[in-house]
């Protein structure tokens, strides 16, 4: 039976051999549809893979509470999507970080409060007088001296919110002071927000992860005490607790517990979800998910009309060797031989056409990841789903004209013309 | 059941008929006929009269619509295509008129076709090859594209094919039909060679100077035998042999100043 395969193998390279320019275009069909699909499902795996590497490098202690109940469903999203006050849901208070911290196998938390401001700073110009500077709609993250310890948060100057300083401080991301005060060195440097005055204490280095399980813009963002905005600012919406345990063998009990504390805080209301481990990458990638799953099935149709391009270039050649069929058959070959011959050669050319794709695919996402910061991003799974569905595509488009090569009459074959 | 273990092909009452009712046209009608072993069968008569059909049906490519064919005491007409297709890789040869090898593929190739699905190795196959190729003086040629060949070595060719897989039936469907007069000769001293060493040769031609190859001569008429001549007795046909490619083919006894005789006479 090997041998067989093996010598139908040769017939099908050599009748491959024989018409390239045709055989090219059929794989040239399938290669172009398994490219679309492993750019989708490169990018939508880079991205995840950004989200799960940051939750990783903040390390398996890591414990999230988000507002609402996280269903992660099609509606949930476009729910998201729609909703332009989907914010205002939340009624995590910074009552329940405190709860939260007094718990014994918590080490740190900090809460994420995001909102928009315009800031105002002075600066020195050429002839020594001062000018204002503002920034409109600057991303403002209230939180507290916990984030930068939860979150491995490194400091190019200066140092992050502290637990004493005071309660006017404020960190800014790299763009942020370029934008507000020329320079990358802002500590010390003052602005306005709110009415109030800030002072900088801390500059952070150019972040290379715009996207984040915080959903923080850290290049663009200032982080202000939460509890000091609290205080000037009303209706301040937490969005997430970000916690830190000191014994990550019992995240699970944690978890139970915050749940526990938190709803007897709540009267009972649990709109709120805690989230450890590989949970905290699936909310965040869920849009995604649905997103590159909607985007694979557009990218499906190209490899259905690569497939029929195959049936199409099979169902020729099995016109083309009528002639040949009704020989093989007459010197002993069985329906079973032919069926198979022609079923290796299609899946011959999906097999190449699914190489091809797989190269190109990987060589577009190459060149998209100069452009983005979304690295190409293959692993097994995404090889074999790939090559996998490419020889289903052969499979299953070039079984027609297999059956119809293997049920032909040798007679009727040996008399048509050649 | 066939009693005489002589007997490798058993027509019994067969008809092949196409289309149905007042349109139905019989190519065979009520054909019996035993073919014994060793046998040489000239098979003549007149365009339609069914003798392709009738070769068809010896080589298990058609079947009867009526009647038994019993192929060395097993009747076929109810084993599956599989097994026929069996059957016609290990016991059945056939060689046509126009040849039929595939273009694509080089003279080695095409000879040990039938091996590859009678579960040969390729070294096997090309050996195999080798030797019935050199038999007819053709092994040099065994990487030539057919259509490098003249139509005698095409047939020639074909002839190797169809005995590579040491058969015990070889039907020739006009196989000089589209030679001429010296490669025609030269294939029916080939085919007499092979006869000679104990096959069983049925063949069809329109030929009436290729009969005195023939043990036998069949002149068929309207899908029937119309007469039925022997040409030597069945005590002088060759003896059947297990082992062919003989590289000094084995003396037989078949007479070669064979005379016409009618088949009543012999009894």
């Amino acid at each position: 039976m090997a041998m067989l395969f093996r010598t139908h193998y040769e017939l099908a390279r050599d009748s491959i051999r024989e018409n390239r320019t045709r055989s090219f275009l059929t794989c040239l069909g399938i290669a172009i549809g398994v490219a679309s699909i492993i750019l989708i499902l490169s990018l939508m795996g880079s991205i995840k893979n950004l989200v799960s590497n940051q939750v990783k490098s903040a390390g398996s202690s890591l414990m999230l509470v988000r507002p609402s109940a996280e269903k992660n469903t099609i509606d949930s999203v476009v729910e998201q999507l729609t909703s332009s006050n989907q914010y205002l849901k939340s009624n995590l208070s910074l009552k329940d970080v405190s709860t939260i911290s007094a718990l014994d196998e918590v080490a740190a938390a900090a809460p994420i409060a995001k909102g928009s401001a315009t800031l105002t700073a002075k600066r020195l110009n050429d002839e020594g007088g001062t000018y204002t500077v503002e920034v409109g709609s600057a991303p403002v993250v209230a939180t507290n001296h916990d984030f930068a310890k939860i979150q491995n948060l490194s400091i190019s100057s200066g140092s992050f919110l502290g637990e004493k300083s005071g309660k006017n401080t404020a960190v800014i991301g790299r763009s942020l002071s370029l934008s507000l005060f020329g320079t990358t060195e802002p500590v010390s440097k003052t602005f306005t927000m709110l009415g109030q005055r800030f002072i900088v204490v801390g500059a952070l280095p150019e972040a290379d992860d715009p996207i984040n399980f915080n959903n923080v813009d850290f290049d663009n963002s200032v982080f202000v005490d939460a509890s000091y905005l609290e205080s000037i600012h009303e209706n301040l919406q937490i969005q997430q607790i970000n916690i830190k345990a000191k014994n990550t063998d019992k995240m699970a009990e944690l978890s139970q517990k915050i749940h526990e504390e938190i709803t007897a805080d709540h009267a009972g209301d649990t709109n709120f979800t805690v989230l450890y481990g590989d949970e905290i990458t699936h909310p965040a990638s869920g849009l995604f998910m649905i997103v590159s799953g909607i985007l694979t099935l557009v990218a499906s149709i190209s490899l259905i009309v690569g497939g029929i391009g195959i049936m199409n270039i099979m169902l020729v050649s099995v016109a083309e060797r009528t002639h040949e069929i009704g020989i093989r058959k007459s010197v002993g070959a069985t329906s079973g031989n032919i069926l198979l011959q022609f079923l290796i050669e299609s899946l011959i050319l999906s097999g190449i056409g699914g190489f091809f794709g797989l190269v190109l695919g990987y060589i577009i996402a190459f060149l998209i990841s100069i452009v983005t910061p979304f690295a190409p991003y293959i692993d097994l799974q995404i090889l074999g789903i790939t090559l996998g569905t490419s020889l289903t595509i052969g499979l299953v488009f070039g079984i027609y004209p297999a059956l119809k090569a293997a049920r032909k009459n040798p007679i009727e074959s040996l008399r048509r013309m050649r | 059941m066939v009693a005489d273990n002589s007997v490798i092909i058993d027509l019994k009452k067969i008809c092949k008929r196409y289309g149905y009712g007042d349109a139905a046209i019989f190519a065979l009608r009520d054909f019996d006929l035993q073919v014994k072993q060793g046998e040489f069968i000239m098979i003549m008569g007149p365009s339609g009269c069914g003798k392709t059909t009738l070769l068809n049906v010896l080589g298990l490519l058609d079947k009867a619509s009526d009647g038994t064919y019993y192929l060395n005491g097993t009747p076929v007409d109810r084993i599956s295509n599989r097994k026929k297709a069996k059957f016609r890789s290990r016991k059945i040869g056939i060689i046509f008129q126009d040849f039929n090898l595939i273009p694509t593929l080089n003279i080695l190739d095409n000879v040990t076709m039938p091996l590859v699905y009678s579960g040969f190795t390729k070294p096997r196959r090309e050996k195999k090859a080798d030797e019935v190729l050199s038999r007819f003086h053709l092994q040099p040629k065994e990487y030539y594209m057919p259509n490098q060949l003249s139509g005698g070595q095409k047939q020639r060719v074909a002839i190797a094919r169809s005995l590579i897989a040491e058969p015990e039936i070889i039907l020739a469907d006009e196989p000089t039909g589209n030679l001429d007069s010296r490669s025609a000769h030269i294939v029916m001293e080939g085919l007499k060679a092979i006869h000679e060493e104990g096959n069983t040769i049925i063949m069809v031609t329109h030929n009436p100077s290729l009969t005195t190859y023939a043990t036998r001569v069949i002149h068929m008429l309207d899908g029937q035998i119309d007469t039925d001549i022997k040409t030597v007795a069945d005590k002088d046909l060759p003896e059947p042999v297990s082992v062919h490619f003989h590289k000094h083919p084995k003396k037989t006894v078949v007479e070669t100043n064979t005379t016409v005789v009618e088949e009543e006479d012999l009894l």
